[in-house]
């Protein structure tokens, strides 16, 4: 996966990382976090703490794939060309390759994050109270009033998600757009 | 990227203090026994090459795939470490190797070093992210902190000359092949280089296109520019040419300051078979 990068300790550690957050199902890492740790060393994270650690944990492990995958799609010419005009190793990074790699990170960056959002509807299984919880609750008080109302909740539920993401995307396209090269 | 280390630098500066002037400020370039290997090889990918390319000369590098051509420019430009020899500009020390030196990465040459070699890549050479001028006007502006004004009108009168004044504006992506490596000899031209390097500048272009950055570089040799090129254009080698020198696995071949003659009548056997790679007699009757 990123057997190029491992080279340095940091390297393999930051490597270990990567690889074993990624192959864990997301829901898998929540229970570690929520149950495991205090079963196995009285860590008690409350449900939310115990989310976000996770969420931070693969989103940051996800997206800095990403970045490592921009990086390396630089053509080593453009290192050179920048070498042999004179520019130093930081404005090479900065006027040279950041601008390059931070287009090719962005259609991977942008379906990660909505992705992100979508993921975090799991935390309703460690019993933080989010929209679909509130959704559960709300049906689960009007049963006999609405014995319809299941879809509805469930309607709005998707469309708060939507709206959440659809803008995302739209943004994504669009700085494509003005970025086309 | 660019791996410097302190302690390299500071013995090179004492190196060029002792240094007994051997060079006598020869006017151009000078490589001396340069040797590179890389690491965990077993034998050298350039062995001893010693050649002078005098100031206001072109001399063309010509040989078989992996015979150490591009590395030899690579060397040259930094790009590539040596491990043996030295090679000199104008009388200063660009690059010194000795067993050891490190193999990979690019060599600790200081910035004021470098901006006197120019370099024109295959391809890819140009920054996607900029307009053709802001391509050509970067480096002056950035390492040579000179007034952008100035170096704007610099950078128009060169694409001027080489007929893309009209596309100043264009991103890479909107030229074709041939009018790229002409950008990308602008912004090597513009800092002015004592060294010009081309690694192959044509081999991806389509035949048409061929013709007007070979044009372009002819009109750079009439007005004295020192060059080193590597092509595979044996036509157009013929034709720049001051000098001629043909590598094979690392070492020298055949070196001519005649190149009518090299072409026409190599001296030696290998070069007769590498010179007649590129004829085709008519062979097929249909």
């Amino acid at each position: 996966m990123a057997d190029d990068v491992a080279q340095s300790r940091g390297a393999r550690v930051m490597n270990t990382y990567l690889v074993f957050i990624r192959v864990m199902p997301q829901l898998a890492l929540l229970f570690i976090a929520f149950y495991g740790f205090a079963r196995a060393w009285n860590w008690n994270l409350d449900a939310t703490g115990a989310c976000v650690l996770v969420f931070v944990l693969w989103g940051g492990a996800e997206l800095g794939d990403l970045v490592r995958g921009a990086l390396v799609s630089i053509p080593a010419i453009q290192y050179e060309s920048a070498y042999m005009l004179g520019l130093t190793p930081w404005q090479t990074f900065t006027r040279v390759i950041l601008p390059q790699a931070l287009r090719r990170l962005l259609p991977g960056s942008v379906n990660l994050s909505t992705r992100i959002v979508k993921t975090t509807s799991l935390a309703v299984l460690l019993g933080v109270v989010e929209v679909i919880k509130v959704g559960q609750q709300i049906i689960d008080a009007h049963r006999f009033d609405y014995p319809q109302g299941t879809l509805w909740v469930y309607g709005v539920i998707f469309l708060m998600y939507f709206i959440v993401c659809w803008p995302l995307s739209l943004a994504a396209r669009a700085l494509e757009r003005r970025w086309a090269d | 990227m660019f791996t410097r280390s302190r302690t390299n630098t500071t013995r090179r500066q004492a190196d060029r203090i002792t240094q007994p002037d051997t060079a006598e400020r020869f006017p151009g370039l000078r490589m001396e026994g340069v040797t590179k290997r890389y690491a965990n090889a077993d034998h050298d990918v350039l062995h001893d090459i010693s050649l002078d390319v005098p100031r206001g000369k072109v001399l063309v590098v010509v040989g078989p795939s992996g015979s150490g051509k591009s590395t030899l420019l690579r060397a040259v430009a930094g790009l590539e470490p040596i491990q043996g020899g030295e090679i000199l500009l104008n009388g200063d020390i660009i690059g010194q190797g000795r067993p050891g030196t490190k193999a990979a990465g690019y060599a600790p040459r200081p910035a004021a070093l470098r901006t006197r070699i120019g370099m024109v890549f295959q391809s890819y050479d140009l920054f996607p992210n900029r307009n053709v001028l802001d391509n050509v006007t970067m480096a002056p502006v950035l390492v040579l902190k000179r007034d952008k004004r100035n170096v704007e009108q610099e950078a128009l009168r060169l694409l001027e000359r080489v007929g893309l004044r009209d596309r100043a504006d264009a991103k890479p992506h909107e030229l074709s092949g041939g009018q790229r490596q002409r950008v990308a000899i602008c912004r090597a031209m513009i800092m002015h280089p004592e060294l010009l390097l081309l690694d192959e500048i044509t081999a991806s272009l389509d035949p048409e296109m061929v013709r007007e950055v070979l044009d372009v570089v002819l009109d750079l040799a009439d007005g004295g520019q020192t060059m080193m090129i590597v092509t595979h254009e044996m036509a157009f080698a013929r034709a720049v040419a001051d000098e001629v020198v043909m590598l094979e696995n690392g070492g020298i071949v055949e070196r001519s300051d005649n190149p009518e003659q090299f072409f026409t009548h190599p001296r030696t056997r290998r070069a007769q078979e590498f010179l007649e790679t590129f004829e085709f007699a008519r062979r097929h009757r249909g």
